[in-house]
């Protein structure tokens, strides 16, 4: 028996960056790994189930939650980790690209976790994940919008937990700093460099950094642990 | 084919056969779900309504969202009681 032989995981944008390395992650450990992402994707493993979702729109979460709900799986976590970033100074930020972070980092987080709940409260177990980042704490300059609609969806975890606690699903937020991805690459390497060299611990998250914490948070002796939020880099609110 | 009625009623059986509810939910159109004089915790009624949309679902393979736009616009207040939930849910099976 692995490490997660008996976890069905829910994966936003696991196709792509953070998203599919702990879907490959999780995988290895013999989770049956349900990803979401907007265009097609697939993974060489049978217990990888790929569904096309657009986590902004009502829709089509609904109706990739049919789908689930109809292909019998039942699920043991969420990991809310699909992104959108762009960096712009505020007031030059394009209204829809703003709109887009919002709608990504936040109300698609929601959509998707409340459709979640419901099929994890039947069970009275699930643990949800909030994926962050260090914009959250640091608000930097250009990442004014992006910082804010990470910090709703780390209020909306924080607020969620003590909602599903009864129903024993636990709620949690981890911010990670720098790690090489597709997103990170549109942040000025300069800047991105003077972030790092700022932070108490000085270097780039490894993803050995990103998934022990996971690990933590889905541990089964972890059901006292909700509504906690840890970033890596030494940071803390 | 199972009425709303029918559906409402199983899904309270379900809810009051969870030993951490304390306070059971009535087969009674006149018992109070969301009303200020309501004797039910929310918990209660989250799951009563997760009950209803999955056995909905599982039954008839429809997907319905019991608590949407229109049901907070609907000059009967849906989850006053059992009754109007029940007479809601119709509606709903009907669209």
């Amino acid at each position: 028996m692995t490490k997660y032989s008996e976890q069905v995981i829910l994966v936003t944008g696991s196709s792509a960056g953070i998203g599919r390395i702990l879907t490959e992650y999780f995988l290895e450990g013999g989770a049956k790994v349900l990803g979401f992402s907007r265009n097609s994707f697939s993974l060489p493993s049978e217990n990888y189930h790929h569904y096309i979702c657009d986590i902004t729109d009502l829709a089509s979460v609904q109706e990739n939650f049919k789908q689930i709900r109809a292909d019998a799986h039942h699920l043991t976590a969420l990991i809310n980790n699909a992104g959108a970033l762009s960096v712009f100074s505020s007031l030059l930020m394009p209204p829809k690209a703003a709109q887009e972070m919002i709608n990504t980092n936040f109300l698609g987080s929601f959509l998707v976790t409340q459709e979640c709940a419901k099929m994890m409260s039947r069970k009275k177990f699930g643990r949800i994940i909030g994926i962050s980042s260090m914009a959250e704490i640091l608000e930097p300059i250009g990442d004014a919008v992006y910082s804010a609609s990470k910090a709703a969806a780390t209020s909306f975890t924080n607020s969620l937990a003590k909602e599903l606690a009864p129903h024993g699903i636990t709620c949690n937020t981890l911010a990670i700093t720098h790690l090489a991805t597709s997103m990170s690459e549109k942040i000025n390497a300069d800047v991105l460099q003077k972030v790092i060299e700022d932070l108490p611990l000085p270097r780039s998250a490894t993803i050995e950094d990103i998934t022990n914490v996971i690990d933590f948070y889905l541990s089964s002796q972890s059901s006292g642990i909700t509504g906690q939020f840890i970033a890596l880099g030494g940071l803390h609110k | 084919m199972s009425s709303a009625q029918d559906f409402v009623y199983e899904a309270i059986d379900v809810v009051n056969d969870d030993p951490s509810i304390e306070i059971k939910i009535e087969k009674n159109p006149n018992f109070l779900l969301l009303d200020q004089a309501s004797i039910i915790d929310s918990l209660t009624l989250v799951n009563l309504f997760v009950g209803i949309e999955s056995l909905i679902e599982e039954r008839l393979g429809k997907t319905i969202s019991i608590v949407n736009e229109e049901s907070f616009e609907s000059d009967q207040y849906p989850f006053k009681n059992i009754g109007n939930l029940i007479s809601y849910i119709q509606k709903l099976l009907k669209q």
